[in-house]
């Protein structure tokens, strides 16, 4: 077993990757582990790629409506 | 029985490359124009014996506009006289010191080697990179479809290499070319182009660092004016029997269960078709003249959530001398901090700027006989936009005109201010007027990556059968090729759909 979670079943796990698809706190924690290294990638941005950054988020939710104009 | 195979609203470059297309593809065709001339943006207007363009000064990419007369049996070049343009751009500094920049790739580098030899080695690494883009461009881009996913899927499986640009998408106009070049004299001669998209270099994405590249690959004036170019698709759509109304504007698209079936004039006749091609802006389009009723509420969103790319005013100039210029097109050398700052201290703030940046054209350089023998005419198009704090353009023209021609005479242009004959000024409170642009964007919608392809309003209308787009509000976007490329869309997209 690769964690104590308890979730997944030994033998239904047949490699690291499959089990942490598997199992919903595996799934939380590579998400959270994922989140934090956007952050810190994100406030080692210098003051212009940050604006650069934002502005690229802010268009985001605007695509799937644009999709459709 | 209606009274047209299609109407085409609007007598621009993207209207009449369609009509005439669809008119040779042997469909009835009429293309309404509200103005008294055809062309828009791109035509060329006289006053006293000088001949201005109204807004577009050269053409580049000319492939799209020889697919467009190869497809009505001709040739571009025998339609129109293009005079080659060479230098490509000139960059006047603030202490009166011009860089110029040849076509050539290798001569540019020269040029730039001059400045910072690490950063002309550069450049030839820079112009190879998109070199490889702009062919792609060319090739499949510019027009094709990209009105679904399916659509972007069949121009990546068609032009593998665009994968090789993705990494752009995720970085900025600016770091590519502080990546690019060190010397803050080189920066200057490319800082200026990201404003074209309607944005600053720090925000535009950086596959459009391709711009400072682009015009390297050749750049034309049309001999008598940039009107020339839609009044030579006029000739030849009218050969196919295209009509073109005149000073008739459109002031409702009629729609019947969800289809089109023609357009209302202004003296309330109604012409009837059921297919309408649209060359204005689409948020007019589909909010005013069809109404937002028709579209579902996604739809709707999605049109009001796009912004407006630059508007600029433009200064048209008949002098009595040769002015002190190098080359066709000349810049006022801006950093990339610089063109930062215009945009947040004054775009955003609706404050004009002190000292007048931005593009001098000199279409007399290319072809004397627009001016009378001796004189030239010059297009100053000083960086402006259509919100002004506690005032408008239309109390601001004549003083920003004086403004622009006397810091022009400080040192770019020496002996300006002495030799004027004749001077007009088109604000972007004109341009919204005349040429029905809101806010007088002279691209239409902003052009960064999340507002191009799919996600710019498509040129088939997912809302309304039989509706199609063309010209700067659609794909592949502003400027005279671009929209050219909109009208070979349209017709292979109407062949496709409307049998």
């Amino acid at each position: 077993m690769f964690c104590k979670c308890g979730e997944v079943e030994e033998e239904e796990v047949e490699g690291r990757c499959k089990h942490i698809m598997k199992c919903g706190k595996c799934r939380a924690v590579a998400l959270l582990a994922l989140v934090a290294l956007l952050v810190v990638w994100y406030s080692k941005q210098d003051e212009s790629k940050k604006r650069f950054l934002k502005h690229l988020g802010k268009q985001v939710p605007y695509l799937p409506a644009r999709y459709y104009a | 029985m209606a009274d047209y195979d299609a109407i085409v609203i609007g007598a621009g470059c993207g209207g009449l490359s369609a009509a005439s297309i669809l008119a040779s593809q042997g469909r009835k065709m009429l293309v309404v124009e509200q103005s008294d001339h055809v062309g828009g943006c791109c035509s060329t207007f006289e006053k006293e014996g000088y001949h201005f363009d109204v807004g577009a000064s050269i053409v580049e990419e000319i492939q799209p506009t020889e697919i467009a007369f190869e497809m009505l049996g001709t040739k571009f070049q025998d339609e129109v006289d293009l005079i080659t343009v060479d230098p490509m751009m000139s960059f006047i500094y603030k202490d009166g010191s011009k860089v110029t920049y040849p076509i050539s790739v290798e001569g540019t580098a020269e040029v730039i080697s001059k400045m910072s030899p690490e950063d002309g080695e550069s450049f030839r690494r820079f112009a190879k990179y998109f070199e490889g883009f702009t062919e792609v461009l060319m090739k499949g881009f510019f027009v094709s479809p990209a009105t679904s996913v399916s659509d972007m899927m069949r121009l990546v499986v068609n032009s593998p290499a665009l994968m090789k640009y993705a990494p752009l998408f995720v970085q900025s106009y600016q770091d590519v070319i502080k990546k690019y070049f060190k010397s803050e004299a080189v920066q200057r001669t490319m800082g200026y182009q990201s404003l074209y998209l309607g944005l600053p270099p720090e925000l535009v994405s950086g596959i459009f660092a391709v711009l400072p590249y682009s015009e390297h690959e050749g750049i034309w004036y049309p001999r008598g004016g940039m009107g020339q170019i839609p009044l030579a698709f006029q000739r030849c759509g009218e050969k196919f029997g295209m009509e073109v109304k005149l000073g008739a504007r459109v002031v409702q698209v009629l729609v019947r269960n969800k289809r089109v079936a023609g357009v209302l004039l202004d003296d309330g006749t109604e012409v009837t078709a059921s297919i309408v091609v649209s060359d204005i802006n689409a948020i007019k389009l589909y909010l005013d003249m069809i109404a937002e009723d028709q579209l579902p509420w996604l739809a709707r969103v999605g049109m009001k959530s796009y912004e407006y790319s630059k508007s600029v005013p433009m200064v048209y100039v008949g002098l009595d001398y040769e002015p002190p210029l190098e080359a066709h097109h000349s810049i006022i050398a801006a950093s990339l901090e610089e063109v930062n700052d215009y945009w947040y201290e004054n775009a955003k703030k609706g404050k004009l700027p002190d000292e007048m940046f931005g593009l001098i054209c000199w279409p007399t350089l290319s072809d004397p006989a627009l001016a009378p023998e001796g004189h030239h005419a010059l297009n100053l198009i000083p960086e402006g936009f259509y919100h002004l704090e506690g005032t408008d353009w239309d109390a601001e023209k004549q003083a920003f005109v004086e403004r622009t021609i006397d810091d022009l005479d400080s040192y770019a242009i020496p002996g300006l201010k002495e030799h004027v004959v004749v001077t007009d000024c088109a604000t972007p409170m004109d341009f919204e007027r005349r040429l029905l642009m809101p806010k007088g964007a002279i691209y239409d919608i902003q052009e960064d990556f999340t507002e191009q392809t799919i996600f710019r309003p498509s040129a088939r209308s997912k809302s309304i059968k039989g509706l199609y787009l063309v010209g700067n509000s659609t794909h592949p976007g502003g400027g005279v090729p671009t929209v050219i490329a909109s009208g070979i869309i349209a017709s292979k997209l109407i062949d496709r759909y409307e049998k």
